[in-house]
């Protein structure tokens, strides 16, 4: 089977006078290299590039790879702490655990599917999913759960959004049940500035021993060290898919971008998975040294070359070796494509044969999914080239070097001035209404309606599943003792107001998350999505929201290791998300990961049992600046967020933590989205309701007009304790210089009751019940 | 030596390594069999587990293709001389699939698409069953309306008849062990504590002897105390509140252990978890 013969030269020497005019005809053809880019390959190569060498750089030098936009604005971040065995650059962050753990490495990872997700939703966002696990698979973990954050347009009125919305749950759900990995939760925000870009940004988290910590690249040693691919035969799908979500999309890219976009198989992906396992056993059994790599963006090219280039080693590839589809594809396609559930190992030569095998015989891909394998495409050199044949013609030839060398395109950035806090104007929405308001509304609504398209069990590992605690907790290794937590945050209508403040706050509420369950926060991840590079506004927004990140990460790291940041591990830049009506709100989207050293004492949301005391502990509540009060009744833009202390946040999640930790409290919720009264409600709505619980709270002990005692978002928990051990949470917030109010109590009687400035206001269960759960079923079941 | 009991694993199964937990919990061995493994191989074990997942990619109808495996073959076979076999979600279908439940040697039933209101398709939360008086081994030992928590998540889960009133007729026969139950501790006829529809409120059903369960709920999820929804009431919620509160220690075992239980009891284990 030969293929079409391609151009031997992406352009000539004479051509290279007009690089703007050689840009554009490369554009046409799918590579996307700027003017400047065309020179500078020119110059490292010496000579016009090949075909595939042009789309190769097109790839490595796109957004997507390079960060050649933002990566020196990256190095803000704190990354370093004493339980960071990775930090970023691989394809996952990998963090050590504590006993009886310590053998155990807990792999993150976090990436964005943003533009894929809105041009085909349901492909788009399962191959999110199945990207994101095969960067922490790569590791030699086991994929323990996968998150997401996912940010829609408004579905009231807008028929295509809501086309979207159940694509993408359809897409997660169809990828993540079939795999195997349970779904941990993440948030879901809807707005208008989403209506035509929907952010789906994806997590998964594995466990892997701490000694078995696979990387990506060629080991050290002599070898001889060979590539071998495993997974779906090779196909043209997804060709040009990073260039693709480097660039905005056009008003009519629905229609003719479809081909970048990959096609999941998750049954496929199960099997290759649990082949992978065996794979890991033997290696790690047999001491064999080995590297691994999930194949994404720019394929068979971009995975053997940083294989390579990562382990300081050249390659001699032999593509015509590929396990492919049986049809006439290009090569440099067949190079370049990103055909999903594929990945690279390398290995010794002299095991390669019995790897190949592994996945040709012994789980049969081919029987499963034809053309399914494994195949050896090549070898490591010593002489620092990367060089790829088909059939003995040269497709790429270059030095390693140049593949490593990064990119870096000067953007102008310009700060601009955060929103001022919100000043009431005039008082006197009935407060009744108010709160059923907010909780019918689409942002601060019952998820349960999405939750159930997923499973969340899968895997026996589950203990507080979505729904059940401000974060999802599970136990890694069954029969110890030790818990993990994951929690997600990034509130864009905050960080449209004050992009910094905005960002801390983002990375404050997934940690207070995380504590609330009583898990010690202990790393983070990111992905920062945001609007045009080109754009100097979105520059500024970018740094602004940079400098947020790493202020609360330097602050909240201290419950994993005194004195030190929070890290980020892992993380993504999705830029682009702009379209001739302009950029997306700043949206900086941080999972927190948490560790709780006895599971047995993890902390849910839902009242526990009459007689107990609610203890609101946090910041006094002055104002109802940011608030969805604001925005959601009152229809008017809410300004700043909240102010936020950092250092009594601090001292806030250390209380959470110690107070889980002493099994004083039953229940703990963080007061966020909605205020006091939301935090009370879903307090009561999370119980049984065969328990017949109900809420009796005075908030008058809160000194401040009734709707900001209600409604004030500003950072808090309120605990649920016995009357017994509520003097040792007293306490101990004293003892941190915190504010603690008694608000209440847990009661009998079904109802939630709050008293404040002179008025009693009280909501049936059924009422509240009947609120929260209306917004999302509308957008599966109501015709507009 | 301890029990052996085969852990099926057809392409597509996800739910294997928690199902061999659950089978270790009680004290047996648990060995996970690929599809592609010698049929005869399967003749050595004591018992057999289908687990949940999506075998052969749910090609046809669910479970229809692994139905046709011949390891299945094998198993019908050791099922005859009455060795325990339970099919859990996707197991289940395929135990349906292939004529083992009921049994009688052709297929009387199917696990048809969940009926729900305002939804479709795939469906995952915790619901309750009821044990129902049946010989059926897995849960004998269990008092007639005691009430166990565990996960269900599937999309064809409706137990159905190939004529009408066949699972009403089983239900009298002592073929439905378990039943979704309501509040109240009796059958539910109402989504979403019955979470598919199914008629009779079927959660499982088994053969004639009780060797043989087919059941769409997940046991082998519900292995750990804390691991309960909060969303649930009763004395397994009640239990879990009080182990949490105590301090955590001693660990007991979760509510869907019982189902392994009674797996152990048969093959004459004491139970440990």
């Amino acid at each position: 089977m030969s293929a079409p013969a391609a151009p031997v030269q992406a352009w000539s020497p004479e051509e290279l006078a007009d690089p703007g005019r050689v840009s554009r005809r490369l554009r046409a053809r799918g590579v996307a290299l700027e003017p400047e880019e065309v020179e500078r390959l020119h110059e490292l190569l010496g000579r016009p590039p090949r075909w595939a060498e042009a789309v190769l750089f097109g790839i490595l030098w796109s957004e997507h790879c390079s960060y050649k936009s933002t990566r020196h604005l990256l190095k803000r971040l704190p990354v370093r702490a004493p339980q960071v065995l990775i930090g970023p650059g691989e394809d996952a962050g990998v963090v050590a655990l504590p006993a009886p753990c310590e053998d155990l490495a807990l792999v993150l990872a976090h990436e964005s599917h943003n533009h894929p997700s809105q041009v085909l939703p349901v492909e788009g966002a399962a191959t999110g999913v199945g990207g994101i696990v095969r960067d922490v698979g790569c590791m030699g973990a086991e994929v323990v759960g996968v998150l997401d954050s996912l940010r829609f347009g408004d579905p009231r009125d807008a028929v295509h959004v809501r086309d979207v919305v159940r694509g993408v749950v359809e897409g997660i759900a169809g990828y993540g049940n079939a795999l195997g990995v349970p779904n941990l939760g993440g948030d879901t925000v809807f707005d208008r500035a989403f209506d035509s870009h929907v952010l789906v940004n994806v997590m998964a988290v594995g466990i892997a021993p701490r000694d078995g910590v696979l990387r990506s690249r060629v080991p050290d040693g002599d070898g001889p060290w060979a590539f071998v691919l495993i997974g779906k035969p090779t196909d043209e799908s997804g060709f040009g898919g990073a260039a693709f979500a480097s660039d905005e999309l056009g008003a009519d890219d629905s229609g003719d971008r479809r081909g970048a976009v990959q096609l999941p198989d998750p049954f496929l992906k199960r099997v290759l998975h649990v082949a992978n396992a065996e794979a890991f056993r033997r290696i790690r059994a047999r001491g064999i040294p080995a590297g691994f790599k999930d194949l994404g963006a720019g394929g068979v090219a971009c995975a053997t070359s940083e294989l390579a280039a990562a382990g300081r080693r050249g390659a001699r590839i032999a593509l015509e070796a590929l396990h492919r589809v049986p049809r006439r594809i290009a090569p440099e396609v067949l190079l370049c494509s990103e055909t999903q559930e594929r990945y690279a190992w390398v290995v010794p030569e002299a095991f390669a044969a019995e790897l190949a095998a592994l996945y040709n015989d012994e789980f049969a891909l081919g029987r499963l999914h034809p053309g399914a394998g494994a195949s050896i495409l090549g070898r490591a050199t010593d002489d620092g080239r990367y060089q790829v044949t088909w059939h003995g013609e040269v497709l790429v030839d270059c030095e390693v070097e140049a593949i490593t060398h990064g990119r870096h395109a000067p953007r102008v950035a310009r700060r601009r001035t955060p929103r001022a806090p919100w000043k009431p104007r005039r008082i006197g929405h009935d407060p009744h209404q108010a709160l059923l308001t907010l909780l019918a509304s689409y942002d601060l609504g019952a998820r349960d309606y999405l939750f159930r398209h997923y499973d969340s069990e899968v895997q026996g590992r589950t203990w507080l599943r979505p729904g059940d605690a401000d974060a999802v907790v599970i136990r890694p290794h069954p029969g110890r003792a030790l818990g993990l937590a994951f929690a997600v945050a990034g509130q864009p209508h905050w960080c449209a107001a004050d992009p910094e403040l905005g960002a801390r706050h983002a990375v404050a509420e997934a940690a207070r998350n995380v504590a609330c369950t009583g898990a010690r926060p202990w790393a983070l991840t990111d992905c920062l999505n945001f609007g045009s590079p080109e754009d100097a506004e979105v520059m500024g927004d970018f740094e602004a929201t940079l400098e947020g990140l790493a202020v609360a990460a330097e602050a909240l790291g201290g419950l994993a290791a005194h004195g030190q940041p929070l890290p980020f591990v892992s993380g993504n830049v999705s830029l682009y998300n702009q379209d001739a009506g302009g950029a997306i709100p700043p949206s900086p989207i941080v999972m927190c990961a948490g560790v709780l050293r006895e599971i047995s004492s993890a902390v849910g949301l839902a009242a526990q049992q009459a007689g107990n005391f609610l203890v609101l502990v946090g910041a006094s509540r002055e104002g109802l600046t940011g608030s969805s009060y604001v925005r959601v009744v009152r229809r008017e833009d809410a300004c700043a967020p909240p102010p936020l202390d950092l250092s009594a946040e601090a001292r806030l999640q250390s209380l959470a933590v110690a107070a889980a930790e002493g099994r004083w409290v039953r229940a703990a919720h963080d007061v966020s989205e909605g205020g006091v009264a939301v935090a009370l409600a879903e307090m009561l709505l999370g119980a049984p309701a065969t328990r017949g619980l109900g809420i009796d709270a005075d908030l008058g002990v809160l000194e401040a007009p009734l709707e900001v005692s209600l409604f004030d978002e500003s950072p808090g928990i309120v605990f649920e304790i016995s009357p017994e051990r509520a003097p040792r949470l007293f306490q101990a917030a004293r003892e941190r210089s915190l504010l603690a109010w008694p608000i209440g109590t847990v009661a009998a009687h079904d109802t939630l009751r709050l008293r404040a400035a002179g008025e009693v206001l009280a909501w049936s269960r059924v009422e509240l019940a009947g609120a929260a759960e209306s917004a999302l079923p509308r957008v599966w079941n109501e015709e507009l | 030596m301890s029990p052996r009991i085969a852990v099926l694993q057809f392409p597509g199964v996800n739910g294997e390594d928690e199902a061999a937990r659950a089978i270790q919990r009680v004290g047996l061995e648990a060995g996970i069999v690929r599809w592609n493994a010698p049929p005869a191989s399967l003749a050595a074990y004591d018992g057999y587990l289908l687990p949940g997942g999506f075998s052969w990619q749910d090609r046809v109808r669910a479970g229809a293709l692994a139905a046709k495996s011949p390891l299945m073959d094998v198993l019908a076979t050791e099922a005859e001389r009455g060795k325990p076999v339970l099919g859990l979600c996707n197991g289940a279908q395929v135990l349906v699939e292939a004529g083992l439940v009921p049994g009688a040697g052709e297929v009387q039933l199917a696990l048809a698409a969940n009926r729900m209101p305002e939804r479709t398709g795939y469906h995952a939360r915790w619901i309750e069953v009821r044990v129902e008086r049946s010989n059926c081994l897995f849960t004998r030992h269990l008092e007639p309306g005691t009430v166990v928590p565990m996960p269900v998540a599937h999309g064809e889960g409706r137990f159905t008849g190939r004529t009408a009133g066949t699972v009403e007729r089983l239900l009298a026969d002592g073929c439905v062990p378990l039943r979704y139950a309501g509040p109240d501790g009796g059958p539910a006829e109402q989504f979403p504590d019955n979470p598919n529809g199914s008629e009779a409120a079927a959660a499982g059903v088994c053969n004639a002897a009780g060797n043989v369960l087919a059941m769409m709920p997940h046991p082998e999820r519900a292995q750990d105390l804390g691991q309960m929804a909060r969303a649930l009431g009763g004395p397994w919620s009640d239990a879990r509140d009080a182990w949490q509160a105590a301090g955590g220690t001693n660990e007991p075992g979760g509510p869907g252990l019982v189902v392994f239980e009674g797996l152990a009891r048969h093959l004459g284990v004491g139970v440990t978890a």
